[in-house]
């Protein structure tokens, strides 16, 4: 393989990298980089660099939420179940975003479930959870709110679906079938009203958990999508 | 945002199957890459892709990196853009054009500009680039920035600038002729 060092009227690497080679050309260079040909490689390398400059002068633009959920599918990663996700939670401790989550999660439940917050209901027992996606920083904050029959959900950073798709609320008792929410607002405060049965199934050891659906929710009144995350009530008995 | 120490850690750890280093990896750098596949793509849903299959090969290590290839940006900037380029590649024809005429304004009026804050774009490479680039002839120079930021080839340069093939292909290699002798003397 000859490896001599690139003329400078050689712009094969060059035009490489910008796109410009036809695709008879660009066969051919793929074929001496396949054989081992290092000075064309490095060439290349060089040129990557240089031109990757242009590509930083962009104005960052953040990709939505559930482009991370499509990677980390094709990418093979699965997503932890509740159990995985605890236990990974108890590993990170040491990690930042992890205390800096827990910063919150504490700070939320200071506040809501502080002593001395006016307008509570002191005879009903008050709940609380935060929900959060780790990779894209997206998160809920979850509280009971006048005196157990209704939820409040405020949106700390979207988690944007496509128009096809809801990301929709459930309780998970202690025991029996998820009970359906409501659906994830985007940004805000929302409120939900809680069916009977959910109201009545609220307790420590019951959780919430969020799912991908069709637009506007269930069809069938249980999870029909993916399970996007499950966390805990932390609750404070009335 | 992380520096590019941290950077090549994470593609080092990518490349042991690290998941937290990979999502890591993706909060840091899928702005800079979803905003060039924007400009290139003109779509959401396919920039979205682009940026998917790009990560996806990432992780799969279809595509390797190593320090020697120079900045982790840069080098993943340059894998998002040879997908987008395929992709471009494919659909042609039938992909519309619109006149964009705003990028090359905002690499050459915008001298002073402060440029994208954070600390993976090294001020100095960038300006080296953007001087040399002002060394080329007008021409040469639209050339290069088209074919770059929208992935256009020869014939849909010729198109566009309204001038005949030959002069194209010929402003292209000696646009980068002359961009490559300026940036090697201003190393």
């Amino acid at each position: 393989m000859s490896d001599h060092e690139p003329q400078p009227e050689d712009t094969r690497a060059a035009e490489y990298v910008l796109g410009t080679l036809d695709a008879e050309q660009r066969v051919a260079v793929d074929m001496a980089l396949q054989a081992g040909d290092e000075s064309l490689a490095r060439e290349i390398a060089w040129w990557e660099q240089r031109l990757g400059q242009l590509g930083l002068e962009l104005e960052p633009v953040a990709p939505p939420a559930y482009v991370w959920s499509r990677i980390a599918l094709g990418a093979g990663i699965s997503r932890p179940s509740a159990g995985e996700r605890r236990r990974r939670g108890r590993r990170l401790w040491q990690g930042l975003a992890t205390a800096a989550s827990l910063a919150a999660v504490a700070l939320a439940l200071v506040l809501v479930l502080g002593p001395n917050r006016p307008g509570v209901d002191r005879d009903a027992p008050t709940y609380a959870s935060v929900i959060r996606d780790e990779p894209t920083g997206a998160g809920w904050l979850v509280t009971t709110a006048g005196g157990g029959d209704r939820l409040e959900v405020t949106a700390l950073r979207g988690y944007p679906t496509d128009a096809d798709h809801s990301l929709q609320l459930w309780l998970l008792p202690e025991a029996g079938n998820p009970i359906p929410l409501g659906l994830m607002p985007q940004a805000g405060r929302h409120e939900m009203g809680l069916p009977p049965q959910a109201a009545d199934a609220l307790s420590a050891a019951a959780k919430l958990a969020v799912s991908l659906e069709p637009a506007g929710g269930s069809p069938t009144g249980q999870p029909t999508g993916e399970v996007l995350w499950v966390e805990p009530l932390t609750g404070q008995p009335g | 945002m992380a520096d590019n120490a941290q950077l090549a850690q994470w593609l080092q750890a990518v490349g042991r199957g690290d998941e937290q280093a990979f999502q890591s990896l993706y909060r840091a750098t899928s702005a800079h890459l979803y905003s060039l596949l924007l400009r290139m793509l003109r779509n959401e849903e396919r920039a979205q892709d682009a940026l998917q299959d790009t990560f996806v090969k990432v992780w799969k290590k279809s595509h390797t990196y190593s320090p020697d290839r120079g900045s982790p940006l840069t080098w993943l900037l340059s894998v998002a853009r040879y997908r987008a380029l395929d992709m471009l590649r494919r659909q042609r024809p039938e992909t519309g054009m619109p006149e964009d005429p705003d990028i090359e304004a905002l690499l050459l009026v915008d001298e002073n500009s402060p440029g994208p804050q954070d600390e993976n774009v090294t001020e100095e490479a960038l300006a080296a680039v953007r001087t040399c680039l002002g060394t080329l002839q007008a021409d040469q120079r639209r050339s290069v920035i088209l074919a770059y930021y929208e992935g256009l080839t020869h014939q849909e340069l010729a198109a566009r600038l309204g001038a005949p093939l030959g002069t194209v292909k010929s402003w292209v290699r000696r646009g980068l002729m002359r961009l490559r002798e300026c940036l090697v003397e201003n190393r």
